[in-house]
């Protein structure tokens, strides 16, 4: 029975507010006490503060947790509440790690109902309950529309459209076997199906970007040896836990910290300087700066504003930071200036500061989180989250997806490659909702003349 | 004994079908195979099981529903072997799920046949009489009025009244009451229904002209032939053969000759529309009442006039069929050239077209408007939610086809039946074939043009083989007594037979060591076990099917299961949506006016959604825990 299930939601509005609250209910909830927050037996009805740390141990937020026992929750199951700081990517990392730790989705209104069966409610109850049922519902299908709005339910409508439209072309020669159906050759059929692939190929892609923002993004300290990154960085993080020395070359490997800056969870690195160098330990430690260039899409490049233009570090790095988003922080404006503008990379904005002014990481700070919301929200990739679920059905209709192909390459019979079609259709309609078989008879009558 | 004619009020029929054509010819012999006493009325003896349009029975989706009829002890299949003079087996170089078995008949003899299997039949009298009301007391139907003051008594009534009701024929401007060139019109019934609440709607369906075979020049059109080897629509491997002959032996006068012996097929013809007819209907369109907007109804997208597909489609080369319609005539029917053109102009249509420049018309083309109830006010059963033990069956539903007329006909006779026994219902699931697929699209989706079946509604298609329909319904054959014992034997043996096979050719293996089953999946050459060719060729190809795609069925299978679920939750009969204070207006009205007899029907409703599904469920498990 599906039951037996223990299921999560989130119960307050996607988006940004104070607190969010995640609810989970089952038989699950205790053994997610202990594996999540570590606390086997935890006393009913009581905050609890704690780190939420995921599966594979990062840290997510610090939350309150209340735990309530069987038969003395809403549901009449074991229920846990969640309050964390509200924001939409550590919502959906917890509700992630919590599907990774076998919990489902709640249908909508699963919760009264899990109540009505559990005796929480009499009948009476039941009827007045079932109108909060339907506006509970509302809300979440609303949460759901949220995410389905725009981009992505635009996106998954077109990969709708176009199976559909695939669908019919077989229809209509299985059962239109006496009309002269101008049927579209195999070779055109797989036309059909590329662009389909490309998208959910795509789309499972940018769930990637959804674990890259809810895994921090990544933001490295880069600069020529002894220009300050490690001073920045440690103001950055108001402590002083990195070494810091006059001594260039000082930080060869490097050192991260995760922080949160305006709703976004980002980790910071100091990097080794980067400069020619024979030394092989230096080198090793300036691969890895370079390293986190690639692997990053925001870098902080810090300069000496007391010094020329850093030819030789520019020269160094030039191709790892075409694509980059780049701040130039021009580090100690308490010297006197001599670095020249004209040769800086383009895309670039650029800070005058020193580590002795009091403000600098709030400058600093300002621009970073400038420069997040330029590239994450006003993305339209930001409206396509694709969360967890969509993640595995969007895999199941790309492999169903594969097998219409080969099917086709085949030469397999009509009717099996649209038994293919439909079960890559029940992925796909799972995630927007399903369409009328008199969908696909529109579509098979506006294209062909059927009329024996 | 024979029944008789009777008015009495105390002596009520079980059950009174009115009309004869497809769905009333059915309904009558499938209510007399469970013992009732039928009245069956027909405006004219002589259209009993007419074929209005087309002279051929089948073609796909509808030739599996004519096997599956046969299965469940009806006569179409017989009726359509004994009468057809071309048979043609549609996409056999496809998989067996989608190959359908067509013939054309022999119009007359089609329609003898029939009457001669209502007249040979002791529970039913046939007697020939307008129906022009119904009787209805406290919210039941008892009778029947008609036209000539008589009234007649039942306990249960089926309608099968076709395209009768308020029928409007148009050819260009001319209008002319009635359901079918030369016949008439059944007007008193709409208002008595709209009186008793059931809501009609308006549709309209057209024909092509019939031409004279000896004014066409048939060397300029193209050859047609039948299959060497027919593909029957009975299944004779589990009748015997008195049962095939069942009208032949016991009939003083009819007699028709085996279809297995010495059947001599006519050829069909074909030809094609060119630029010239496309100029003819583009120049006249105006006259055309479907242009002209004197038409309303609508009419069905894949049985377009010549008109729509010129407008919609503009090609020149639209196929034309030249059917026979009998052996006896030289009527011929032009099949794609369905028309409502006024007569001057359908002359010219017919006569640019290459083979046809003589061509004489012998019977104009026409379009008719009728009306239908709407079939979601209809149960499961078929049985009218206003109006307790009144049936409709067949076009009145606001289908078309004979196929699917003679399915709900069928599916009616036997509910009615069973309700003048005070016996219970007898539903058909959509994962049973295409009839139960037809039922729960009617009376769940309802239609918004004449609903023809079509084999991509039915969600587990590859499990509707038409060689699998006597299996698929083997537990409605073993329980109801709708094929005689020795039949019934047959089939639940066959059906033994035939899975005892695919487990032992799934685990026995051969000399190189493969098991046979993966032989024929990999297909070539092998033998199989000897006693296998002993098996008849039906059983065989049922066996080899099922292996040969066992993945392929096994998913089918699989989401099958998945419905039982919420099938299990049914919904009472009474049960009042409206008092449910969590459901949306525009769902319980939905709701209120389909009815849905348990959850998966209710899920199916187009604008009812999960949370909605939700909502009844707590309601109902309720409701479920206090009975």
């Amino acid at each position: 029975m599906q039951e037996q299930d223990t299921i999560i939601s989130l119960a307050t509005v996607a988006g940004e507010s104070a607190i969010g609250v995640i609810r989970i209910s089952g038989n699950k909830c205790l053994k997610l006490c202990n594996d999540i927050f570590n606390t086997p037996s935890p006393t009913p009805r009581r905050s609890i503060l704690k780190s939420y740390r995921s599966l594979n141990s990062k840290l997510v937020d610090q939350v309150l947790f209340v735990y309530f026992d069987e038969g003395k929750s809403f549901t009449g199951e074991q229920t846990i509440e969640i309050s964390f700081h509200g924001n939409i990517i550590i919502a959906n990392q917890i509700l992630d790690d919590l599907i990774i730790r076998k919990c489902r989705y709640a249908d909508p209104g699963e919760y009264t109902k899990r109540a009505f069966m559990n005796n929480k409610i009499d009948l009476i109850q039941a009827e007045s309950v079932a109108e909060i049922i339907s506006a509970t519902s509302e809300i979440e299908v609303e949460i759901a529309n949220q995410q389905l709005q725009g981009s992505l339910s635009k996106i998954i409508l077109e990969i709708q459209t176009n199976l559909i439209i695939l669908q019919s072309q077989f229809e209509a020669v299985i059962d239109f076997p006496e009309d002269e159906i101008a049927q579209s050759s195999r070779k055109d059929m797989l036309k059909i199906i590329q662009p389909v692939k490309t998208s959910v190929f795509d789309l499972i892609e940018t769930s990637k970007l959804r674990s890259y923002l809810s895994n921090g993004i990544k933001i490295p300290l880069i600069g020529p040896p002894n220009v300050g990154k490690s001073s920045i960085f440690n103001k950055l993080l108001r402590e002083n836990r990195t070494i810091v020395s006059k001594q260039p070359g000082t930080t060869r490997d490097y050192i991260s910290r995760e922080l949160i800056t305006s709703g976004f969870k980002i980790e910071l690195f100091d990097s080794a300087g980067v400069r020619d160098t024979q030394n092989e330990l230096e080198l090793d430690g300036i691969k890895n700066s370079i390293k986190l260039i690639n692997e990053s899409s925001i870098v902080l490049l810090i300069l000496d504003s007391s010094l020329p233009y850093p030819c030789e570090f520019f020269s160094l790095i030039q191709h790892n930071i075409k694509e980059k988003d780049l701040i130039i922080i021009e580090n100690k404006t308490d010297l006197k200036r001599k670095i020249k503008r004209d040769q800086y990379p383009p895309h670039r904005n650029i800070i005058e500061t020193s580590v002795f002014e009091n403000n600098c990481q709030d400058i600093i700070f300002n621009e970073i989180n400038n420069c997040l919301k330029n590239k994450f929200e006003h993305n339209s990739l930001n409206n396509i989250l694709v969360n967890k679920r969509h993640h595995i059905l969007l895999n199941e209709a790309l492999s169903h997806l594969n097998n219409i192909e080969n099917l086709i390459v085949d030469n397999t019979n009509e009717e099996f490659i649209v038994q293919e079609i439909k079960l890559c259709l029940v992925s796909i309609n799972s995630i927007i909702g399903e369409k009328d078989n008199e969908d696909m008879l529109d579509k098979l009558f506006n294209n062909f003349c059927i009329g024996k | 004994m024979t029944s008789k004619l009777t008015t009495d009020e105390n002596l009520p029929y079980d059950v009174i079908v009115c009309g004869a054509g497809h769905a009333g010819c059915e309904a009558a012999l499938a209510a007399s195979r469970l013992g009732a006493k039928v009245l069956v009325l027909t405006g004219n003896l002589d259209t009993i099981a007419q074929m209005s349009c087309n002279p051929a029975i089948g073609g796909q989706a509808k030739g599996q529903i004519v096997r599956e009829i046969d299965a469940l002890g009806g006569e179409m299949g017989l009726n359509t072997d004994l009468s057809a003079i071309q048979f043609k087996l549609l996409n056999s170089s496809k998989g067996p799920a989608v190959q359908a078995p067509r013939a054309q008949c022999d119009k007359k003899l089609y329609q003898l046949r029939m009457k001669h299997v209502l007249e040979l039949n002791e529970n039913i009298v046939t007697f020939q009489a307008i129906v022009i009301g119904l009787i209805i007391k406290k919210g039941k139907c008892i009778g029947v009025k008609t036209a000539l003051g008589l009234k007649f008594y039942a306990r249960s009534v089926v309608v099968t009244t076709g395209t009768f009701l308020r029928a409007l024929m148009h050819i260009g401007d001319e209008k002319t009451e009635g359901g079918r060139l030369g016949d008439h019109v059944a007007t008193g019934l709409s208002a008595d229904f709209t009186k008793h609440g059931i809501k009609l709607g308006r549709f309209k369906t057209g024909t092509p002209p019939r031409l004279l075979g000896s004014s066409i020049n048939f060397s300029k059109t193209e050859e047609q032939r039948g299959d060497k080897n027919p593909t029957k629509f009975a299944f004779y491997d589990t009748r015997s053969n008195d049962e095939v002959f069942h009208v032949e032996h016991k009939g003083r006068w009819f007699h028709v000759e085996h279809p297995q012996n010495s059947l001599n097929q006519v050829t069909c013809r074909v030809t094609r529309t060119n630029s010239k007819t496309a100029k003819l209907v583009n120049d006249n369109l105006h006259l055309s009442p479907l242009y002209s907007g004197n038409i309303r109804g609508t009419g069905p997208r894949y049985c377009p006039s010549i008109e729509d597909k010129v407008v919609r489609f503009g090609e020149n080369n639209h196929r034309i069929y030249l059917e026979p319609e009998g052996i006896n005539t030289d009527e011929w029917y032009v099949n794609g050239l369905s028309t409502s053109l006024p007569f001057h102009i359908q002359n010219q249509v017919v006569q640019s077209i290459e083979g046809l420049e003589g061509a004489i018309i012998i019977r104009p083309a026409y379009a008719v408007e009728y009306d239908y109830a709407e079939p979601t006010q209809l149960f499961r059963n078929l049985e009218s939610q206003k109006v307790e033990s009144l049936f409709f069956a067949g076009q009145i539903n606001g289908t078309s086809g004979y196929e699917e007329a003679a399915a709900q006909g069928l599916v009616a006779g036997l509910n009615a039946a069973r309700k003048a026994f005070n016996q219970g219902e007898v539903i058909f699931e959509r994962n049973e074939g295409y009839i139960g697929v037809l039922i729960d699209d009617l009376v769940t989706k309802g239609t918004t043009e004449p609903y023809r079946m079509f084999t991509s509604r039915a969600e587990y298609r590859l499990l509707f083989n038409h060689g699998s329909a006597e299996i698929r319904y083997l537990s409605k054959i073993l329980t109801l007594p709708i094929v005689n014992d020795s039949r019934k034997k047959k089939i639940e043996e066959k059906s033994k037979l035939i899975s005892t096979w695919v487990n032992l050719l799934k685990t026995k293996r051969n000399s190189a060591g493969s098991t046979f089953s993966d032989e024929i999946k990999r297909g070539g050459d092998f033998k199989l076990p000897p006693k296998f060719y002993e098996l008849s060729a039906e059983t065989q190809s049922e066996i080899h099917y099922q292996i040969k795609y066992e993945g392929y069925l096994i998913r089918e299978l699989k989401n099958i299961q998945k419905l039982k679920n919420s099938k299990n939750i049914k919904i009472p009969k009474d049960f009042v949506f409206d008092k449910i204070p969590g459901l949306r207006k525009e769902c319980s009205e939905k709701l209120n006016n389909i009815r849905p007899e348990n959850l998966d029907q209710a899920n199916r409703i187009s604008g009812v959604n999960p949370s909605d599904i939700n909502v009844l469920m707590v309601i109902l498990s309720k409701v479920h825990k206090s009975l």
